[in-house]
């Protein structure tokens, strides 16, 4: 694929530790980042695009529906912040 | 940080099956809605397709879940799936080894395996206690169960 050559601006911290681990080239990896962003951004739009597609044919989800999926992100959360991860 | 640094959504067989319906139930609906809202990954192992994937209509009805895109116009699936490799196999045995489990559960041990390298996940399932037994094999994953 043809490369163009741009200017950008990223955290100083982030190209030292990216540096630090001997990464031969800093632009593969914000090559690999953009690409990942980009993956994740087109998923994100098809999956509001099927979400809404449902929405028109079958109208909307009920309330105890959405609220036991809120619940259950919550909980997901919730043991997250107990451990100290994230 | 909003969540558990993006814990995907993880579909097992139950999940993908309800995703592939000719109308997917109002609880499958809400978990992807809240997916989204929340920018969480939707992730199923490829090898859960294995379990779906059987006689021409429910096959179809896979095929079109899992890849409903347009691809000239650089659309992707909505749903990602994720393929074994090397290294998700040796983190499927080292689970079903943690866990005591057989080789009858390496379904299930793909859908706690593809959790890990996210800290955690919330899994659609209808054998919770299955994936719950398979995610104590790996403590420092976060991984919570839900099913439709």
């Amino acid at each position: 694929m043809a490369k163009r050559k741009i200017t950008v601006t990223v955290d100083e911290e982030l190209v030292e530790l990216v540096q630090d681990a001997g990464t031969a080239s800093l632009s593969s990896v914000v090559n690999s980042a953009l690409g990942r962003e980009v993956d994740r951004r087109a998923r994100a739009a098809a999956l509001q695009r099927m979400l809404a597609e449902w929405d028109d044919a079958y109208g909307p989800v009920s309330e105890d529906d959405a609220a036991a999926a809120v619940d259950a992100f919550d909980d997901l959360d919730a043991v997250s912040e107990s451990s100290g991860a994230a | 940080m909003n969540g558990v640094s993006g814990a995907p959504l993880v579909l097992d067989a139950a999940g993908l099956d309800a995703l592939a319906a000719p109308r997917p139930p109002d609880r499958m609906r809400a978990l992807l809605a809240e997916a989204a809202r929340r920018e969480r990954d939707v992730l199923v192992p490829t090898v859960v397709c294995a379990e779906i994937a059987r006689g021409r209509p429910r096959t179809r009805a896979l095929e079109a879940a899992v890849s409903r895109h347009d691809r000239h116009r650089g659309e992707r699936p909505a749903v990602r799936l994720i393929d074994t490799d090397f290294a998700l196999a040796r983190q499927v045995g080292a689970i079903l080894h943690g866990a005591g489990s057989g080789t009858e559960r390496v379904v299930d041990a793909h859908v706690v395996a593809v959790c890990v390298p996210f800290g955690g996940g919330l899994v659609v399932t209808s054998d919770p206690d299955d994936i719950s037994r398979l995610a104590a094999a790996v403590p420092a994953a976060r991984i919570r169960t839900t099913s439709l």
